[in-house]
């Protein structure tokens, strides 16, 4: 089954255009992994990223091939896309209820438990999936917890009438649990 | 060899420093001979698909398309083999390149749109080579299996210039679509291009503008519905055909070689079953008699030293059906005698020559009983029937080591050893007893 990841992302170049960066995540039989057209856009760093955060856990993802099909060009900090490739490279786990995602978030690889961090510009990026409008079906948008606060409060509250499911979580494990994976991956 | 091509044409809007000009874009499949640019690509981690557009400083536009058009989900049809094994490989086949390369600096993304309709076209099995575009694709709205097109400036001008260039027969002489977004954008505002003026003037001209919201409302009018057939699906087509009809043949011609001859036993005097003969030595009386019975068991009666003077033989008459391909068979005869052991045979008596039999002939044989000088004994005669000659050398070795001659041979244990060997052959039992009877009675 054809799965999504929407990451938003922001053009630093041109603060008003902000979409979604949108990875595709579909079944494979062989492989484990594969994000080789990634390459193509040039998130070289950040598939070895993604490969070396995969490592590190106990578990392994089903074989999957991601692709990107939509996405800015010139992205001056693509640090957030690593916590969407990450979750899509699990989001064909047979347990994972979800078809869609929203992620915005840093996965601070220098701890041993993985915590995701704020992602940077978070009001704009939660500004691109209320500009998105609302879905047809419920969507789960994970962030940090850290972000999960009074400040933000507002902001995040317009999101519940858009049929978004806020999904604030301290770590990676968190988001993995989520899926149906099992607790200490 | 000339490549499947097709070809967008792409109006662009007149800019401070040059005049509007139409961009020419085709896409095309994939040649031999590109290994090397496709290697170079591949070396600097550029889309093969788009690289060719850097000379036209196209390829973010070309890498987005290209990027975006994966969700645009083509299906090959069954027989494209290859296809089912790579899902995008009516995508990664296709060159994107630029028709008129004086120019080089073309900006904007209104290319896009032009970009998504040659690869559609040339991936599908659509009969439509040539296409005019303008719009680019939306990253703002998300379909699973679709993409959205968005509104770009400067339409009416685009309009304009596709009327000059008709006139001018600067296009393809044919009716042509001119897909264009919903609606353009103007000062900020968003105007819908199917009022603008100039779609009807086009319509005049046999230009069809259709402005549409999503790729998909594009491909239907196209008739894009499925992949096209590619070189790599000829080939793995007809290497598999070749595979499944040799598999094909091997499993006929077993099913034709194991298929059974049908054998008629025809009868020496009433009952359809091998029968004993009498004659004189001059052969000046012969009669046929069926074989007795003991219970269920025929009985061949060995007759008394007296008797010998005439000539005793089991005998039998045989008549093989006609099968498809087969119209003689080879023959053999396999008695097993509990103490007498076994005998094959399969050639023509002093001959080298294979015993045969033609379809709907009769093959009539005897055995001559007088060197039988054992009493009483099981027997069991087989008659065979093969299309292929039976290996009578190999057949006795196997029997030899199988059953030595210094046993007594075991009948049923040789038969059930025999039988799957020569499925559908007639077996049938007997049992030979001494007999004080005169074999011709006076």
């Amino acid at each position: 089954m054809r799965k999504f990841v929407w990451v938003p992302v922001i053009n630093l170049g041109r603060k008003n255009q902000g979409q979604f960066l949108e990875i595709m995540s579909e079944p494979a039989r062989l492989g484990g992994v594969n994000m080789d057209t990634l390459k193509n856009s040039g998130l070289n760093k950040n598939i070895t990223a993604t490969e070396a955060i995969l490592k590190r856990l106990a578990q392994q993802p089903e074989n999957t091939n991601l692709y990107l099909t939509s996405f800015l060009i010139n992205l001056s900090n693509t640090q957030g896309i690593n916590l969407g490739l990450v979750l899509a490279s699990f989001i064909q786990t047979p347990s994972c209820p979800y078809q869609k995602i929203i992620v915005a978030g840093q996965v601070d690889v220098a701890q041993p438990s993985l915590p995701i961090t704020a992602s940077n510009h978070f009001d704009e990026k939660v500004e691109i999936i209320i500009k998105s409008g609302k879905q047809p079906k419920p969507i789960p948008f994970f962030f940090s917890r850290t972000l999960f606060n009074e400040k933000h409060a507002p902001l995040l509250s317009k999101l519940l009438a858009l049929n978004i499911v806020l999904k604030p979580i301290d770590n990676l494990m968190e988001a993995l649990s989520d899926f149906g994976l099992p607790p200490g991956n | 060899m000339q490549t499947l091509r097709s070809t967008v044409y792409i109006p662009l809007a007149e800019q401070s420093h040059q005049a509007g000009q139409l961009l020419e874009v085709y896409a095309e499949t994939q040649r031999f001979g590109e290994a090397e640019s496709d290697a170079r690509a591949i070396d600097r981690d550029w889309n093969i698909v788009a690289a060719n557009l850097r000379a036209a400083s196209l390829y973010s536009d070309g890498l987005h398309v290209v990027n975006a058009i994966r969700k645009f989900s083509l299906k090959p049809s069954r027989w494209n083999i290859y296809q089912h094994f790579k899902h995008y490989a009516w995508l990664d086949n296709q060159r994107l390149q630029v028709g008129n390369n004086h120019f080089e600096n073309c900006e904007g993304s209104s290319a896009q749109l032009g970009l998504a309709i040659a690869l559609l076209l040339n991936a599908s099995d659509s009969p439509i080579r040539y296409a005019l575009a303008t719009g680019c694709l939306s990253t703002d709205k998300h379909a699973d299996y679709d993409i959205a097109i968005a509104s770009v400036s400067s339409v009416p001008e685009k309009l304009d210039l596709l009327i000059e260039k008709r006139h001018s027969n600067a296009l393809p002489n044919i009716p042509l679509y001119c897909f264009t977004p919903k609606h353009y954008t103007m000062h900020g505002e968003l105007y819908p291009v199917a009022e603008l003026a100039q779609v009807k003037q086009l319509a005049a001209l046999n230009i069809e503008v259709k402005p549409i919201a999503w790729l998909s409302e594009a491909a239907k009018l196209l008739k894009a519905d499925r992949t096209r057939t590619l070189k790599q699906d000829k080939w793995l087509g007809v290497i598999s055909g070749a595979i499944i009809s040799l598999l094909l043949t091997i499993v006929l011609y077993f099913a034709w070689w194991h298929n059974p001859i049908h054998l008629q036993i025809l009868p020496g005097k009433y009952n359809a079953e091998p029968f004993l003969v009498c004659s004189n030595h001059d052969n000046s009386a012969v009669s046929y008699h069926d074989l007795a019975r003991d219970g269920s068991m025929p009985i061949l009666p060995l007759f008394r030293t007296e008797n010998a003077g005439h000539n005793v033989s089991i005998a039998w008459k045989l008549k093989p059906g006609k099968t498809f391909l087969s119209s003689r068979y080879y023959v053999a005869f396999i008695h097993l005698g509990e103490q007498t052991g076994y005998k094959v045979i399969s050639k023509q008596p002093n001959s080298a020559e294979d015993l045969t039999v033609a379809a709907n002939q009769v093959l009539e044989w005897s055995w001559s009983m007088q060197e039988q000088s054992v009493k009483q004994q099981d027997n069991m005669l087989l008659i065979v029937l093969q299309r292929a000659p039976i290996a009578a050398d190999e057949l006795n070795q196997a029997l030899a080591h199988r059953f030595p001659a210094s046993k007594t041979l075991n009948v049923l244990q040789a038969r059930d050893f025999l039988l799957p060997q020569f499925p559908g052959s007639y077996a049938f039992s007997y049992k030979s007893i001494a007999s004080d009877a005169p074999c011709i009675k006076p």
